[in-house]
């Protein structure tokens, strides 16, 4: 019944191609917009009666990867539960939180140094050098100093968002257009208006996609902390389940953490393009 | 002119050391005056991650896990490239994984350790795996968006000069899309060190995130100190190592080495 099923949905993207107006068009967005639903729909139709197949089949363990049927059934109840509910909103508290305070530190200090040509090209080169670095090097200093709670989490995540945003910042107020500023000084704007009304717009795009990068580090960080601390959340459950042999649970989460990060991602592209709106596609 | 010169070397070589000296001497001096348990001196640092490292530290916890990153960083990248190309070149299949690969890629891959434990156990296949699907899923994606950015008119040409097969390749498609594949890889080296040090933290008795929260587990500053300068050192060294790489490749392949750009 399912290779029927199977099989029906597999002729979706080739009778979608096959209308005229995608002829005549040919590598048009027309044909894009035409086939854009139906390969997708196809794929993941395909990988989930995979992913349902597979384990009944024994191609592998049940007990390492558990039916998509049993993982959907569970993740109701996971939506259903009200500690679960709970542990997300820590999750999301210490990831607001953290991002908030690394953007209110990075951004201000990143305009600083932009500006400053001195401390700016004294600071450049250790902060690109330290960028490499994984943002939970000070995980076990943190974890011994602070404790397993919130103030270990808050600490890695600031300083997680931080970096790579100050330098961006900061970049991109110092770089900005030399016609620009050449422009600004014949209209005789003065420092202070000047870093108002030129140097901060034109460096917007760049600091909201700072931003951006930031959470999702900063995302990252908050279930490193979870997982490995042992602090309050959906990182720890997954933990918790993890350790109990609650195979389906694990999945469940994983499932979750997966919608609340396509959550953030969706919200910081809406971000990006409202405030952005009048910038001309010149994302620098 | 040899004002100017030295002025050059001045600002090269001498700027940049400025901050972290003036930190590490601060860090120091404040170390040794305040004599926190928590925050040995810098000689004292140094002492430990010559114990933990020299002989059999390095056997049993650095090899492993240069091991592991290295392994899980090639396969990742084989795998990474091919199937990116297969995807850049082929919209519909590009098309039709979107959104599966968007999932993917809105989880933190430190987020799928616990399926990843489940599925592989504790032990080197865990790193290996982690680090293989971290650096396999971004590289996809970025090798598919460099494959589709190619110019057609690049195609063109190939097409009127009838360079055809693996001569393609090699001559026109490979270097049209290396500056765009080098900075990637960088990334992914950045990712599987992050994601070999948590793996390492979460499930593994041997390599150096295991010896770090082991000794930050049993009270052992200076150990663990020692396992956090390592994994900085390591992030470092291996980006500069790759940087080297990367311009060498691309001033062989004469392409101007990528700007500061940020994504």
């Amino acid at each position: 019944m399912t290779t029927a099923l199977l099989r029906a949905l597999d002729t979706g993207p080739t009778s979608g191609r096959k209308p005229p107006n995608a002829r005549r068009m040919p590598g048009s967005s027309a044909r894009a917009a035409a086939s854009g639903i139906w390969p997708a729909a196809t794929f993941l139709l395909v990988l989930a009666v995979a992913w349902e197949a597979a384990p009944r089949l024994g191609l592998v363990s049940p007990s390492s990867v558990p039916t998509l049927s049993a993982v959907l059934g569970d993740l109701v109840r996971v939506i259903a539960d009200p500690a679960v509910w709970r542990a997300l909103a820590l999750t999301v508290r210490t990831w607001v939180f953290g991002l908030v305070v690394g953007a209110a530190l990075a951004i201000p200090l990143g305009v600083v140094l932009g500006l400053r040509h001195g401390v700016y090209e004294v600071v450049r080169v250790p902060l690109e050098a330290i960028r490499p670095i994984p943002p939970i090097v000070i995980l076990p200093l943190a974890l011994l100093v602070l404790g397993g709670g919130v103030a270990y989490q808050v600490v890695l995540v600031v300083q997680g968002a931080m970096w790579p945003l100050l330098i961006q910042t900061a970049y991109a107020v110092r770089h900005v257009d030399a016609t620009v500023l050449d422009t600004a000084r014949s209209f005789r704007l003065g420092r202070r208006r000047t870093l108002l009304w030129v140097r901060l717009p034109a460096a917007a795009p760049a600091v909201v996609t700072g931003l951006r990068l930031a959470a999702a580090t900063a995302f990252a960080v908050t279930v490193v902390t979870e997982l490995v601390g042992g602090a309050r959340g959906v990182g720890a459950l997954m933990m918790i389940a993890q350790s109990g042999g609650d195979v389906v649970r694990v999945y469940a989460l994983t499932v979750l953490i997966g919608i609340l990060g396509l959550a953030i991602t969706a919200g910081f592209a809406r971000l990006e393009r409202r405030l952005l709106v009048w910038q001309p596609g010149v994302a620098r | 002119m040899s004002g100017s010169l030295s002025g050059a070397v001045t600002r090269r070589l001498v700027t940049p050391l400025v901050l972290p000296v003036l930190l590490l001497v601060a860090y120091h001096w404040w170390a040794s005056s305040a004599a926190n348990p928590y925050f040995p001196t810098l000689p004292a640092i140094v002492t430990a991650s010559a114990d933990a490292w020299w002989g059999e530290g390095w056997s049993r916890h650095v090899v492993p896990s240069l091991r592991n990153l290295f392994a899980g960083f090639g396969l990742g990248t084989l795998i990474g490239v091919a199937l990116g190309t297969l995807l850049g070149r082929v919209p519909v299949l590009q098309a039709a994984t979107g959104p599966a690969i968007g999932f993917l890629l809105a989880i933190p891959p430190v987020a799928l350790l616990p399926v990843f434990l489940l599925a592989l156990g504790v032990g080197a296949r865990l790193q290996i795996g982690v680090i293989v699907f971290a650096v396999a899923l971004y590289l996809t994606v970025c090798t598919a968006d460099a494959v589709r950015a190619i110019e057609p008119v690049v195609l063109d040409v190939c097409a009127v000069y009838r360079v055809r097969g693996p001569r393609r390749w090699v001559v026109v498609l490979l270097p049209a899309v290396l500056p765009q594949l080098l900075a990637a890889l960088r990334v992914a080296l950045s990712l599987a060190v992050l994601v070999m040090v948590v793996s390492e933290f979460v499930g593994a008795s041997r390599g150096i995130g295991a010896y770090t929260l082991l000794a930050q587990q049993s009270f052992a500053y200076r150990q663990m100190w020692a396992g956090m300068v390592l994994v900085a050192a390591l992030g470092v060294s291996l980006n500069a190592l790759f940087s080297v790489l990367e311009r060498t490749l691309l001033t062989a392949a004469s392409i101007a080495p990528s700007t500061g750009a940020r994504p």
